[in-house]
């Protein structure tokens, strides 16, 4: 897609980043109906760090959200499919997002009208590390325990970079893990590329009762592309076709070798 | 700046040219220092930090901390130039920038790069179309839209100088298009007559001066002589420009890379009305979100903001005006 969007090009480094966390959350957790996506019941996700649509859009395709021809036109002239999600021309997206650190309370606001509801819904809302430098997050972190939301789960990609540099160096967020602990929230670290612990962590078993959950995902940005991985000039760049050649190749060997 | 280093820069973007201009001001100016928010890789930030360690600050993704840090250190002396993408610049932090900045009339300089719809396939959350209409309303604000690379070189050393609270509109990773041959004269609040005419007169700023011009002179060969007028400065508007180009043709165009409701179109027919002098067609960004992208270029010419349709639309304006005549 990076390597079609031409001189577009893409946020590919973030996008393989997340891509096992919403792969995880689409075909291993959330309750949804692809053919059906405006269902009252379904479980919402929301990417808050939106420009990682490279992680996404091919999981919505993927579920049935839309046909994956329509990959094809990621940021052409006339598409839907932008940098950035948008619920308005893409069946499937929960949320629009792009702005960073709106999404957590936009995700407060689904989980409280499920209670009033009394529906049964889980809300996933999917941020970036670099993300939790939005005051704004901690403005939804500190409401959400307030409101003792047990169904509003919020997932870190903790990849430990951002744009300009890494995060310790732009905006230092540790001890993460004790901040939202002192914001009230159950915790949980995974490793975020470990399908098998991701599950795990989202096992109703391990969901608290009457708090929120956080699960921080530790995460490579670049992900399975060796001259990507933490490279802080992957966060947005276009690709060459001999690059995109060399990326696929490591992907799909990556697949077959089998994590 | 002498002519030669403008050919010299002639390869940079928007956004390398504003990071030329603050070193070379930073240079003069030791109170001057450069904030960022976690978008300063993209415009050079560390080319700064390199010639000044100390006066450059990250501050990560947080607007709202940006600016607000940007108004204590004003109010103890400083020049910040707080510098982001446009739509993060001047939306995030909006209330910060009224209560903390120009409430106080404090010395800061807000750059939002990558303003107007140039962020083409990133979509509406990267698009500032708004923000002059959002600063335009609150009082004391100046801002400046300069029309290319020079002139965004002498507006940020005008803004510099300046005293009180300062917007500079810049565009993004695009090289711009020279209006100006030559060193150009900036002066805040003063509009530039770039080219001469009578028939209708076009009142632009920013990417679309260029785009103007351009079509003035296509306008020219079927003998419509188009007034141009670069409008660097929204706030304060050059009032007296305006009259005598109303009065004068009796048909003011305006063209900008920003909503045409609360920008400069809407700038200009509030002295126009107020004085009852000439007929306005205001073109623009149309008042609605685009849910379809499209690469920067498809997206002005979507909205009819190419000089080909620019010309078109002046032609009938004037053909109307002078039926009505
Ligand atoms: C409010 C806001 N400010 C700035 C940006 C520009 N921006 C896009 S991605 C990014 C860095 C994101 O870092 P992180 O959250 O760690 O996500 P990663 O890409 O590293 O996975 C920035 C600053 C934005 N989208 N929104």
């Amino acid at each position: 897609m990076t390597l079609n969007a031409g001189k577009e090009g893409g946020h590919i480094g973030p996008g393989l980043s997340v891509a096992d966390i919403v792969a995880t959350l689409f075909f291993g957790v959330m309750r949804i109906d692809p053919q059906n996506p405006d269902w009252p019941d379904r479980d919402r996700l929301i990417l808050s760090k939106g420009h990682a649509v490279l992680g996404y859009y091919p999981a919505l395709a993927q579920a049935g959200y839309f046909p994956e021809q329509m990959l094809e036109t990621f940021e052409k002239k006339g598409s839907p499919l932008a940098g950035h999600p948008c619920t308005i021309g893409t069946p499937g997206v929960d949320f629009s997002s792009g702005s960073m650190g709106h999404g957590l309370s936009v995700g407060l606001g689904m989980a409280l009208a499920a209670k009033l509801d009394a529906r049964d819904y889980s809300v996933y809302v999917v941020l970036g590390d670099g993300e939790q430098n939005e005051g704004a997050v901690w403005e939804a972190a500190m409401a959400a325990a307030q409101y003792h939301v047990d169904n509003l789960i919020a997932v870190i990609d903790r990849n430990g970079l951002q744009h300009d540099s890494s995060c310790a160096e732009v905006m230092d967020t540790e001890p993460l893990a004790d901040k939202w602990r002192s914001f009230g929230w159950e915790t949980r670290e995974v490793d975020g590329h470990d399908i098998g612990q991701l599950l795990e962590a989202f096992q109703p078993e391990y969901r608290p009762k009457g708090k929120p959950y956080v699960i921080i995902a530790h995460t490579t940005k670049g992900k399975g592309v060796s001259f990507m991985e933490n490279g802080v000039s992957w966060h947005h760049a276009v690709l060459t076709q001999k690059q995109a050649e060399l990326a696929l190749a490591e992907i799909s060997q990556d697949k077959t070798g089998g994590e | 700046m002498t002519s030669q280093s403008i050919k010299d820069r002639s390869g940079g973007s928007y956004r390398s040219i504003f990071m030329d201009a603050l070193i070379d001001a930073a240079e003069e100016t030791p109170e001057i220092l450069l904030l960022v928010a976690d978008l300063g890789r993209a415009m050079g930030a560390s080319r700064f930090s390199t010639l000044f360690p100390d006066r450059c600050f990250q501050l990560g993704i947080a607007e709202q901390n940006l600016i607000g840090v940007a108004a204590g250190m004003a109010s103890c002396g400083k020049i910040p130039f707080a510098a982001t993408f446009a739509p993060f610049a001047t939306m995030r932090c909006l209330e910060q920038i009224r209560d903390d900045v120009a409430y106080m009339s404090l010395n800061v300089k807000i750059v939002g790069t990558d303003s107007g719809v140039s962020l083409g396939t990133l979509g509406t959350t990267h698009y500032a179309i708004e923000d002059i209409g959002l600063l335009r309303s609150i009082p004391n604000m100046v801002i400046l839209s300069p029309a290319d690379g020079a002139e965004l070189y002498q507006a940020v050393f005008a803004a510099a100088k300046h005293k009180g609270p300062v917007y500079i509109r810049v565009g993004g990773s695009q090289q711009p298009a020279a209006v100006y041959q030559e060193n150009c004269n900036f002066t805040i609040g003063r509009a530039v007559t770039l080219t001469q005419g009578n028939d209708a007169a076009i009142i632009a700023t920013g990417t679309m001066v260029e785009r103007a011009v351009q079509a003035a002179e296509i306008l020219l060969r079927g003998n419509i002589r188009v007034r141009v007028v670069n409008m660097h400065t929204i706030k304060p508007l050059d009032d007296e420009a305006v009259l005598k180009a109303a009065t004068e043709t009796g048909a003011v165009v305006t063209i900008e890379e920003h909503n045409i409701v609360g920008g400069l179109g809407t700038a200009v027919a509030d002295v126009m009305a107020q004085n009852g002098v000439g007929r306005l067609l205001k073109l623009g960004l149309p008042d609605q979100f685009s849910h379809k992208i499209a690469p920067y270029s498809d997206m002005l010419a979507r909205y009819g903001l190419n000089p080909e349709e620019i010309v078109v639309n002046v032609e009938n304006f004037v053909c109307k005006r002078r039926a009505q005549i």
